[in-house]
């Protein structure tokens, strides 16, 4: 997708314009994640700022030595809306029952725990490497903090932070483009670190046995 | 400018006789090995660590040697593991060492998805850079009549590519392989700076690696 942006953008240089390109994204995975379940009934709220996230990001082109040239193209990453996506996935095959709330302290007696994520941060560049003939990388992370709160009372129990990462290398691409540009996976590998470190928090697994003492399921 | 040109001339023959690739290889493998038609292997990238490697550069790297040793290996790609064995195997959630391979081979989950696939081997990259040195210099001029450049120059170029092999039955660390090749190159300019030898190093270490893991799988070292 580069390349034909940037023959784009000779095209459109050349006539003094700039390129915006939004980004698609799909983060959704084809199988469900090897995870075993937990049966709890989970609420997820996600907030406005949340789902409305974006970053528009300049394309870097990798110059003679690692010299860094932006170009006049942008990217728009919708993150939100690919983390929502993700998330959803990603907490369906981790807890037995999920219900998606319209705000934070809407009837959360019913569930057992509150998950709300947020994002603080998205970057995307371009790496240049130091020979003469420098290529690049392109590399993107991703911040979130996710809060737990306990479902009765809304007891903050934890708050995690993970965070994801991936590079890709520019190719050429004429048939089955991938649009991601590296932040589908970045996102990707921030949710497996959440999956794999919520249950290694000290303090969630502490929650996790009063809750499933209470309620008498087991983990 | 003549006076130069044949002292020039004459250590370019004599680094181009000496330029050829070497490559020293290293493995270490636990136990010979019989594998069944129905076991799979599947080739991947260290996401964690290494930015230069792609699953899909380790696999153009590796399979082809693999292949000519072993044409009886039953390849997966590495996208279709990393799909089926979410969340680990991602860049922040890659195995490191016997203790973290264990404790994810025990999960019933995966275990599940293992066998699914029926991968037995996974081979995975644990080290893969190549460095590059130049020497000498090219000094390139312009003038009203024309330009050019003149000089030589020559360039060590080295290739080191790791690689680990897991037992993903076994749940063990099945060996090890490890290759390095270096060679030199050679770019005089008589007018035009044109590379005469192009040191093939990582294609040279990739050779090799896959030539020995072939072998390993088929049982004949």
């Amino acid at each position: 997708m580069i390349y034909k942006a940037l023959i784009a953008a000779l095209i459109l240089l050349l006539l003094g314009c700039s390129i915006e390109r939004n980004v698609k994204l799909d983060t959704r995975l084809p199988h469900p994640p090897a995870f075993k379940q937990t049966p709890l009934h989970i609420g997820v709220y996600y907030s406005p700022e949340f789902l409305g996230y974006t970053e528009r990001k300049q394309l870097i082109m990798c110059g003679p030595s690692g010299r860094r040239d932006p170009s006049d193209i942008y990217f728009t990453f919708p993150v939100g809306s690919a983390s929502r996506d993700l998330f959803d996935q990603v907490i369906g095959s981790m807890f037995t029952e999920i219900t998606r709330k319209a705000g934070p302290l809407t009837n959360t007696s019913s569930v057992d725990a509150l998950f709300e994520p947020q994002i603080e941060f998205f970057d995307w560049d371009m790496v240049c490497s130091k020979d003469f003939l420098s290529t690049g990388i392109i590399s993107a992370k991703v911040s979130y903090v996710i809060h737990l709160y306990n479902g009765p009372d809304m007891h903050l129990v934890a708050s995690l932070h993970v965070e994801g990462r991936s590079s890709e290398k520019p190719e050429f691409c004429f048939e089955e483009c991938r649009d991601s540009l590296a932040a589908e996976q970045a996102i990707q590998d921030a949710m497996a670190r959440f999956m794999i470190a919520f249950q290694e928090q000290p303090e969630v697994k502490r929650w996790f046995s009063t809750r499933t003492a209470t309620t008498g399921n087991q983990q | 400018m003549r006076s130069l040109a044949k002292p020039i001339a004459s250590l370019s023959i004599f680094l181009f006789i000496a330029a050829c690739t070497t490559v020293q290889t290293q493995s270490e493998f636990q136990n010979s090995i019989s594998l069944s038609p129905l076991d799979n292997v599947v080739l991947l990238s260290n996401l964690a660590s290494d930015q230069d490697f792609s699953d899909k550069d380790v696999d153009r790297c590796i399979r082809p040697a693999m292949f000519d040793a072993a044409p009886e290996l039953h390849f997966i790609p590495a996208k279709q593991f990393r799909e089926n064995l979410y969340p680990y195997f991602m860049p922040s959630t890659t195995p490191r060492d016997l203790d973290d391979y264990r404790k994810i081979l025990e999960r019933a989950e995966v275990q599940k998805r293992v066998a699914s696939l029926g991968v037995r081997y996974l081979i995975i990259l644990t080290k893969g850079k190549t460095d590059e040195d130049w020497h000498g210099g090219i000094l390139c001029g312009a003038g009203y009549g024309g330009g050019g450049c003149f000089g030589l120059s020559w360039w060590d170029r080295k290739s080191e590519l790791g690689l680990a092999i897991w037992d993903l039955q076994n749940k063990s660390r099945a060996g090890s392989v490890q290759a390095n090749a270096t060679g030199t190159g050679i770019m005089p300019a008589f007018g035009l700076p044109i590379p005469l030898y192009m040191p093939a190093t990582e294609s040279a270490v990739c050779r090799e690696l896959g030539s020995r893991l072939g072998k390993f799988l088929n049982g004949q070292e």
